[in-house]
């Protein structure tokens, strides 16, 4: 009993507290040293400086798919993919505009795991069910679908720029295609954690009346 | 809030102190000491009754309606 209290109980907290300061730092420095080298290249020529960008595609050519049995084979098409660039040159125009949204999109990554963090040390402390924690719980979803529209509209200012630009034997590049709208379903998540973090106040307020109940 | 707590009044009138008034009554001095600086969001029967016994006194003499506040 005392070992299975001290396992999901304080010792988890101190894990978690632990992992999610640890991923902080690193994101912390990965953002700084990206703010610097992105200031940087504005004023200065950084050599072989290589970017990578999203693109949607579709392939013209038809493929085969080899069926188990008697079924034999039947042609497939893959109309929806998505996929990484490596570009050499780029006008540094759409570029600062590119690395500004993922610049904003880091930003609130790092404000994400930063609530996380003041959620998982306010536990540590004995005051989990507390009105703060669900505001920052809010903040979290909003957050959450913060980033997920800047992904995408990274994804989109990619594809729409270098659409009509690239060439590939094969490939159709597309400005919008459905694998764009693949992780919308996280959206949702983030829905209902607002729900949940509604509850979360709700449960709070109700707390601490009864505390306040002589 | 509306409500008023007059404990602080009626201690004096007993010329008891807030100390005695936890030991008799069985509450907190923390939890008293809420209900003293009217912070406390509500009271229970039981609570009301045990200080109105120890204070000799109605509940009109501890609690206060004012519309003003």
């Amino acid at each position: 009993m005392e070992i299975t209290r001290r396992l999901y109980g304080k010792g988890l907290i101190t894990f978690l507290l632990i992992v999610f300061r640890s991923i902080f730092l690193l994101a912390s420095i990965a953002l700084v040293i990206m703010g610097i080298y992105g200031i940087l290249s504005l004023f200065v020529e950084v050599a072989e400086s290589k970017s990578i960008f999203p693109v949607l595609f579709s392939i013209t050519k038809e493929g085969i798919l080899n069926n188990p049995g008697d079924l034999g084979s039947a042609e497939f098409s893959l109309f929806s993919g998505m996929g990484l660039i490596v570009v050499d040159e780029i006008p540094r125009g759409f570029k600062l505009l590119y690395d500004i949204i993922l610049f904003l999109s880091y930003a609130c990554s790092l404000f994400y795991l930063k609530l996380v963090i003041k959620i998982l040390e306010a536990a540590n402390q004995g005051g989990f069910l507390i009105i703060e924690n669900a505001k920052r719980l809010r903040w979290i979803a909003l957050l959450g679908i913060a980033i997920y529209l800047l992904g995408f509209i990274a994804t989109l200012a990619s594809s729409f720029y270098f659409n009509g630009k690239l060439e590939l034997m094969n490939l159709e590049f597309a400005n919008l295609n459905r694998f764009s709208l693949v992780s919308s379903n996280s959206v949702f998540n983030y829905l209902f954690l607002l729900v949940i973090a509604e509850a979360f106040r709700i449960g709070a307020l109700l707390k601490k009346e009864s505390e306040l109940t002589i | 809030m509306p409500i008023i707590v007059n404990l602080d009044v009626m201690l004096a009138m007993r010329k008891m102190s807030l100390t005695e008034l936890s030991e008799k009554v069985g509450i907190t001095m923390s939890n008293l000491s809420i209900l003293k600086k009217g912070k406390a969001k509500a009271i229970r029967f039981t609570t009301l009754q045990a200080i109105c016994e120890v204070l000799e006194c109605q509940p009109g003499d501890i609690l206060e309606y004012s519309a003003e506040e």
